[in-house]
């Protein structure tokens, strides 16, 4: 029963002494923060300065703007892109169009158009013959 | 209401200006915020780095990566949350920081140029006390201070860091584990033992 009491008495003594140190080291640890030289006073500023400056910089309206900006010009100029032909790559659905306003700006009869087919045939089984 | 007598395009422009002024208001908020929270622990922040890294330079350079980054990533937190979170970068930091030491002075080792610039003066020593504390009171403190220094620096890192988190900074077991990512077993063993270690080297100047 008296070394559990000397223990427990031992333990709370422990615990003060330890409290005790560890409040002096958070002192010195203070205080050496309190004694830090212009130097590096300065220096902690402008670093503290220089992200938070990094911060407004990266989501300033201005920057958003010139992003939203960049965007809009690659849409055009892809979308110009995709309309744009190089030479020779015109296929058949191209050429389609043309043919439609040759038959309506030419003076022959739509029938002839009905059968245009039918003398195309002709026309090929003439030349062979 | 704001603007309910309005026609619809003031109402529009003026219910835009106001979501703006909010927005711009809880920006500088935010803004301010961050760097009171960043006032606050930048001087904890260079010494915790200067202790471990036993270099001025080294330490500022990681305190300004652990703001920089701080800024970027979590700007958006709450003020409970930036603590641990500027922590645990910190801590992220200075192990990169040891990891790529350790390569270097290995390759130094290996090539035999192990030159003698860590045997420059410490300016620190060199720096007039701003407290007007008398030559006696300025040896006993700078004693102690320069005591402590050496038995923190001579902790192995993980034990330097956890204390100096734990004992100085006041996180709890929980959050420290988060910033040295590692488990609250290891916190409590690496805080006990950086204990015992400092009360047996520097006993005398707090007992």
């Amino acid at each position: 029963m008296t070394y559990i009491r000397n223990q427990v008495q031992t333990d709370k003594v422990d615990k003060v002494a330890e409290a005790k140190f560890l409040a002096g080291i958070k002192q010195q640890l203070d205080h050496s923060c309190d004694a830090l030289d212009a130097r590096t006073l300065s220096h902690l500023n402008s670093i503290r300065h220089t992200a938070l400056e990094h911060k407004q910089k990266r989501f300033s309206p201005l920057w958003l703007s010139l992003g939203g900006m960049v965007t809009a010009t690659f849409l055009v100029f892809s979308l110009n892109l995709s309309s744009l032909r190089l030479p020779g790559t015109a296929n058949a659905t191209d050429a389609a169009p043309l043919e439609d306003i040759e038959i309506l700006t030419t003076t022959e009869s739509l029938d002839f158009y009905e059968e245009y087919e039918f003398y195309q045939w002709l026309a090929e089984n003439d030349s062979s013959v | 209401m704001p603007g309910y007598n309005h026609s619809s395009s003031e109402y529009n422009r003026e219910g835009r200006s106001e979501a703006g002024n909010n927005a711009g208001g809880k920006a500088l908020e935010k803004n301010r915020t961050l760097d009171l929270f960043l006032s606050g622990v930048e001087k904890r922040a260079y010494r915790m780095a200067q202790l471990a890294t036993n270099n001025p330079d080294e330490a500022l350079d990681i305190v300004q990566d652990a703001m920089l980054k701080l800024v970027e990533k979590y700007a958006h937190k709450g003020q409970d949350e930036l603590g641990p979170l500027f922590y645990c970068i910190l801590q992220s930091r200075i192990k990169d920081w040891y990891r790529r030491n350790l390569v270097r002075n290995r390759l130094r080792s290996w090539l035999g140029s192990a030159d003698a610039a860590d045997d420059d003066e410490d300016a620190m020593q060199l720096v007039a006390d701003p407290s007007g504390r008398t030559p006696e009171e300025i040896v006993m403190v700078n004693n102690s201070m320069a005591a402590l220094d050496v038995a923190l620096r001579a902790l192995p890192l993980r034990q330097q860091q956890v204390f100096l988190l734990r004992a100085w900074e006041g996180l709890d077991v929980r959050q420290t584990a988060a910033a040295m990512k590692c488990a609250e077993g290891s916190v409590k063993t690496h805080y006990s033992r950086a204990l015992k270690a400092l009360r047996a080297k520097l006993g005398e100047h707090w007992q």
